[in-house]
């Protein structure tokens, strides 16, 4: 699957497409308008000095035309050449002064004779200039005249020249500043126009680049939304088609991983789902073998408690025939195998015990029970053991209510197993039995000043058939089955066994029993 | 036997050391009598067309020359923008040339100089003429590049045989010409309408009085080479534009008038200049005191076709033979 990613990042305020769009537009309209402007300004400068050019060129063709008139003193021989000159729609007004600076002649618009009289002989063209006219002038020049020029060299002909007087043209400026805007106008309108058509054509050609950018975007924007791993058609300029190879490579990449992914997810789940069975069969078969094992304690319990009880009795009662003839030592022989046999039938039990607790077939058999009774057959039985190692046996009797709803037989063995089991680990010690009850709970507990467990194998006593010791099996006798079964018998009675101890201190076993709702 | 051989070789030797004597005061009087006759020619450096005009009145005397048995007497030089008068004429001195032709403009300020270097120093024998310039006379010998009134009248009797009455304005200036003109009109039976002028105004007055007088086609208007009653931009187009309205006939002394509308007009033939240079130098030295000043008889008639066409004068090829140029070309 994709990994969504923030939208933020994908997007900006302002599209590629537009960005561009502008940048280019805008170039394009600056660059236009400038150069339209430029053009414009310099066409109009070079027309400016153009007019001004052919402006001189009339002044001095009207002023050559002119000679014969001032050489004649008479205006007939310049009217041909005042019509010429004012036909030129730009000329508003000709006047021709002679030398002491009378007007010879002038044209209807003209220009005020007093100005023109300040002006004197005329040494420069272009006279004065203001927003609306020019005032050109020229002088009139007789020249004399020359042998042909092709027979005599004329750098060698010495020719005088004589002025006659000088010529005034004023010309409008509106033809020309009309041209000028005209040209402006012009200008500007074909920029804009060439502007406008260079925009259109960039963007038909922006578009036409980004439309396989936007293609791909949209492919991926749908691959994000799918899920699905669509291709990109790769078209466009390079860049961008090597943007739609390098993506669809990567959706690719991520298919056949995904793919590879899912592979392994399902060769994973079905593995777990294999041994997930095979635990089941093998939970069930050993819950099986167990219950099986149970029954068959329990079976071969009881049937070797039979004999092994007749044997008893028919030992018992050849014992006592021995005694009745003092034959004493073999009634010694015999009550040790009697012990022996004692000792093998209460194995028998526990294992008995044990196989019925852990086949669910044990029960709880609650009656009214005298506690302290019970206490004291329980300390007069254990009571030969702990004076077999020198101990000293100390009962602590609480607040005790003297009629308990509990299961004897099972509250008994419990005290027993303790107690036995405290005596036995404890030699010249004390050991001190601590009872008392409450509204809910019995309290009891053992205390030796034995030899102690240490703590890292403090659960292990509650297992089946263990001592903490190996070697200690051998110090101290057992089957390692009274801690399990005293601990099963809690929990049976709904109890709590717990256990404290420090090695070559002692240890502290202590019970609490819940009472039933007959106690309270 | 003895005393016969002595004689015979003595009467040998005599004859020898004689026949040498003679010999070489022959060749040495040869020699003097060719070193006078050498004439020096000053032509200023010019580029084309001016150098290919002097060279050909230089041919043109050295023609002459060749025609004279002085084939080697031609001695060229160009003048310098910056001459030396004294460096010359010593030069001249040194190499016994004492005939000089100068061209252009500024061989007639050497001319002038040579004139004033023979007054100062008091030597008589410095023959110098000028050429190749429209000059009046001006004290110094020369044939000028403005054409005879009498060659321009003989062609107009042959152009345009009509013509009686030749109305002409001139200056002060050209009064020589006219004089040679009422020599050369009475000759050939013509008459002269001639008024003086002081300014082109006048001269134009002249012309429109002439053309508002009734003038026919018997009638010319000649156009001399004057800087004041004759001008190209002033008179000319005004006299070209009535003619041609009023059929008059119009002929200039400036060669290129015929190309610009007049009926004819002429053109120098320099090579004829060059040797009518040669013979007016060698004429001086005949009677060095005399000045020799004579207007261009050496000429080449050029005849505008249109307007005789406009005139209504029509030419036999035998007569358009004698037509060196015509116009249109």
């Amino acid at each position: 699957m994709l990994m969504p990613v923030k939208q933020e990042s994908f997007t900006p305020q302002v599209s590629f497409k537009r960005q561009l769009l502008t940048i280019f537009v805008f170039s394009i309209i600056f660059l236009t308008l400038i150069t339209s402007i430029l053009t414009a300004w310099q066409s109009s400068q070079m027309l400016r000095k153009a007019t001004i050019n052919n402006n001189i060129q009339i002044t001095n063709n009207f002023a050559d035309q002119a000679v014969l008139a001032l050489l004649t003193g008479s205006e007939e021989n310049v009217q041909d050449a005042l019509k010429q000159t004012l036909g030129f729609s730009s000329v508003v007004g000709i006047a021709i002064y002679k030398n002491n600076g009378e007007i010879l002649i002038t044209s209807e618009q003209l220009i005020q004779p007093t100005s023109l009289d300040a002006q004197g002989p005329v040494t420069q063209q272009l006279l004065t200039e203001n927003d609306s006219s020019w005032t050109f002038g020229a002088k009139v020049i007789y020249t004399e005249d020359i042998y042909d020029a092709d027979m005599v060299n004329p750098n060698e002909e010495v020719v005088e020249q004589e002025v006659l007087g000088h010529v005034i043209i004023k010309y409008n400026k509106s033809t020309l500043q009309q041209i000028q805007r005209t040209i402006f106008i012009n200008n500007l309108s074909i920029g804009a126009i060439i502007a406008c058509l260079l925009a259109l054509l960039i963007r038909l050609m922006i578009n036409r680049m980004i439309e396989p950018l936007l293609a791909l975007s949209q492919t991926m924007e749908t691959a994000r939304d799918s899920g699905l791993y669509s291709k990109a058609s790769v078209k466009g300029t390079l860049e961008i088609k090597q943007m739609a190879e390098i993506y669809n490579q990567m959706m690719s990449t991520l298919e056949h991983q995904n793919i590879s992914l899912e592979k392994n997810r399902d060769t994973l789940e079905l593995e777990v789902e294999i041994r997930t069975q095979e635990l089941v069969v093998a939970r069930d078969s050993a819950l099986t073998a167990s219950r099986h094992k149970s029954e068959f304690l329990a079976n071969m319990s009881h049937e070797l408690r039979t004999p092994l009880q007749a044997i008893i009795g028919y030992t018992d009662l050849v014992r006592e025939d021995l005694e009745l003839e003092c034959m004493d030592e073999q009634v010694d022989d015999l009550n040790k195998s009697i012990r022996s046999a004692h000792n093998l039938l209460a194995l028998i039990n526990n294992i008995l015990d044990l196989a019925k607790i852990e086949a669910g077939r044990m029960d709880l058999y609650l009656k009214s029970v005298n506690i302290e009774s019970l206490i004291n057959e329980s300390i007069d039985t254990v009571k030969p053991m702990a004076s077999a190692n020198n101990n000293e046996l100390i009962i602590d009797i609480g607040s005790l209510t003297p009629i308990l709803n509990v299961d004897r037989q099972k509250l008994m063995q419990v005290f027993l197993n303790l107690l036995s089991n405290a005596c036995k680990f404890t030699k010249n010690g004390t050991i001190t039995f601590k009872i008392y009850n409450d509204k809910h709970f019995l309290h009891f507990s053992v205390t030796d000043t034995g030899v102690g467990i240490e703590s890292d194998k403090l659960n292990y006593i509650f297992e089946q058939f263990t001592q903490v010791d190996g070697s200690q099996t051998r110090q101290f006798e057992g089957t390692g089955l009274g801690m399990a079964i005293t601990q099963n018998y809690c929990q049976l009675m709904k109890g709590n066994l717990s256990v404290s101890s420090e090695l070559g201190v002692g240890s502290v076993f202590t019970v609490h029993l819940p009472l039933n709702e007959k106690n309270k | 036997m003895l005393n016969c051989c002595f004689v015979r070789n003595l009467f040998i030797k005599i004859f020898l050391i004689a026949s040498l004597l003679l010999g070489g005061y022959a060749y040495s009087e040869n020699i003097e009598k060719q070193q006078s006759n050498k004439v020096a020619i000053f032509y200023p450096q010019a580029k084309e067309p001016y150098k290919s005009i002097y060279q050909n009145i230089i041919a043109g005397s050295t023609d002459a020359a060749t025609k004279a048995n002085q084939a080697k007497s031609i001695e060229k030089y160009v003048i310098k923008k910056t001459f030396n008068v004294d460096e010359i004429t010593q030069d001249l001195k040194n190499k016994n040339i004492d005939k000089i032709i100068v061209l252009g403009r500024s061989g007639l300020k050497l001319a002038k100089q040579l004139s004033k270097y023979k007054t100062d120093n008091n030597t008589g024998q410095l023959q110098v003429v000028s050429g190749a310039l429209p000059i009046s006379p001006n004290g110094v010998s020369g044939i000028s590049l403005i054409t005879d009134p009498a060659s321009l009248f003989g062609y107009l009797q042959q152009v345009a045989p009509k013509v009686e009455q030749i109305h002409v304005a001139y200056s002060k200036k050209s009064a020589w010409l006219i004089a040679l003109a009422k020599l050369a009109a009475k000759e050939k039976g013509l008459s002269l309408n001639l008024q003086q002028v002081t300014s082109t105004a006048q001269a134009v007055t002249f012309y429109q009085k002439t053309f508002a007088s009734g003038v026919s086609n018997k009638d010319a208007i000649w156009l001399p080479f004057d800087r004041i009653s004759s001008h190209d931009k002033i008179t000319l187009p005004l006299i070209l534009e009535k003619a041609w309205a009023k059929e008059v006939v119009v002929f200039s002394s400036k060669p290129s008038h015929a190309k610009r509308g007049v009926l004819f007009s002429t053109y120098p033939d320099n090579f004829a200049l060059g040797s009518h240079l040669y013979q007016m130098v060698q004429g001086l030295q005949q009677q060095p005191d005399q000045k020799n000043f004579a207007a261009l008889k050496s000429t080449l008639l050029a005849v505008n076709l249109r307007t005789a066409a406009h005139l209504g004068l029509k030419y036999s090829s035998k007569q358009q033979q004698l037509f060196k140029l015509t116009f249109p070309q």
